[in-house]
């Protein structure tokens, strides 16, 4: 509590000199009369007084530290002096803060990168209980030109026999190995349809990745026949 | 060297102020005296330590400060004995009772080894 107030204290104490000059003066004065009455000489005895005070700087000093928060003035007196050897010698500063600037940036780059890349998990409901099946590296996918043989492929009819079969997990969705391009075109519209890259996907695609529509409804199983219903906004 | 260091120990008699203990000096002077500007506690406290300490009175002042921001003592100018502008110190509330809890714990110090230095070998059983 004590040291709270103190501290409250420090930092709204009024900062003038003038009254520690004032008491050190008094304080002479008195010394000085009592010296004189000892039978010293006013200029002796004044001399004595000030002797008998001590190194008034060094006190000063003391004071000072007492009244403000000298590691704060130190911090202070210490960064402008830092600005101004800086000023003076540019060259070197516009190296060490370029050095900083590319350092800082590229760190920040690479990490973005990473993040997006590696640690960031995937938008869907449960990405840890998320597997890709197949034997190989390339398993359900087909796009890009490789000269691999890495491909893991299973024709509809085996989709089916596994998801019937498979007891190890929830939903086993699947979706066409090549990307199809889909003519697209706002209903209403008389422009030339735009072509846009689509997928066909199984009908529980969206339940297994636990997804669900912004608006409207996503594809179900009941979707999962020759002539589903058209999904409407 | 060896004689040199034990004649320049013996002719030392005065002694410095602990740390610490110039605050209390102080409070117990103004619960005796009342309020009283720097130099009168400067006085009194040379009076009656009897000059064995070496103190500059200048490092009275410092200490006058941390108290009153501690909030132990307070101040305000007044008119010395010779009509001066004089800054007159006064206990508060605080500090009596911080002056309470001090002295009761120099005083149990202070016992402690009074004990440890009375105690001669053959005392012990």
């Amino acid at each position: 509590m004590r040291a709270l107030r103190r501290f409250w204290n420090r930092l709204t104490w009024p900062r003038d000199d003038a009254r520690l000059q004032a008491e050190i003066e008094e304080h002479l004065a008195l010394q000085t009369e009592e010296n004189i009455r000892a039978g010293l000489s006013p200029g002796e005895a004044r001399r004595q007084a000030v002797l008998k005070f001590g190194g008034v700087e060094a006190m000063r000093e003391g004071y000072r530290d007492q009244r403000g928060f000298p590691s704060l003035e130190t911090f202070i007196q210490d960064t402008r002096y830092v600005l101004r050897r800086l000023r003076n010698a540019p060259a070197f500063t516009i190296t060490t803060v370029l050095t900083l600037a590319l350092g800082i940036g590229a760190t920040t780059s690479i990490f973005t990168l990473v993040y997006a890349v590696l640690l960031k998990p995937l938008a869907v409901a449960n990405p840890d209980e998320l597997y890709r099946l197949g034997k190989e590296p390339r398993c359900y996918y087909l796009g890009g030109y490789t000269q691999d043989k890495g491909f893991s492929l299973v024709s509809y009819d085996l989709y089916k026999y596994l998801r019937h079969n498979t007891r190890g997990f929830s939903e086993l969705a699947a979706f066409s190995a090549v990307e199809p391009l889909f003519g697209v075109r706002r209903a209403g519209q008389v422009d030339p349809a735009q072509s846009d890259p689509g997928e066909y996907v199984s009908g529980n695609y969206f339940a297994t990745f636990g997804i669900h529509a912004y608006a409207g409804r996503t594809f179900t199983e009941s979707d999962d026949r020759p002539t589903p219903h058209l999904l409407q906004r | 060297m060896l004689l040199l260091g034990t004649q320049r120990g013996r002719m030392k008699q005065k002694t410095d102020v602990p740390q610490g203990t110039l605050a209390l000096m102080v409070l117990k002077t103004l619960e005796v005296l009342g309020p009283l500007h720097g130099y009168g506690i400067a006085r009194r406290i040379e009076q009656i330590s009897g000059d064995l300490l070496t103190v500059n009175q200048g490092t009275l002042y410092p200490v006058l400060l941390k108290l009153e921001q501690e909030g132990s003592i307070a101040s305000e100018w007044g008119a010395s004995e010779n009509n001066r502008r004089a800054r007159f110190y006064r206990l508060t509330r605080a500090g009596r009772k911080q002056l309470q809890a001090e002295s009761r714990g120099w005083e149990q110090t202070a016992a402690i080894m009074g004990r440890f230095f009375a105690l001669k070998a053959e005392d012990l059983p």
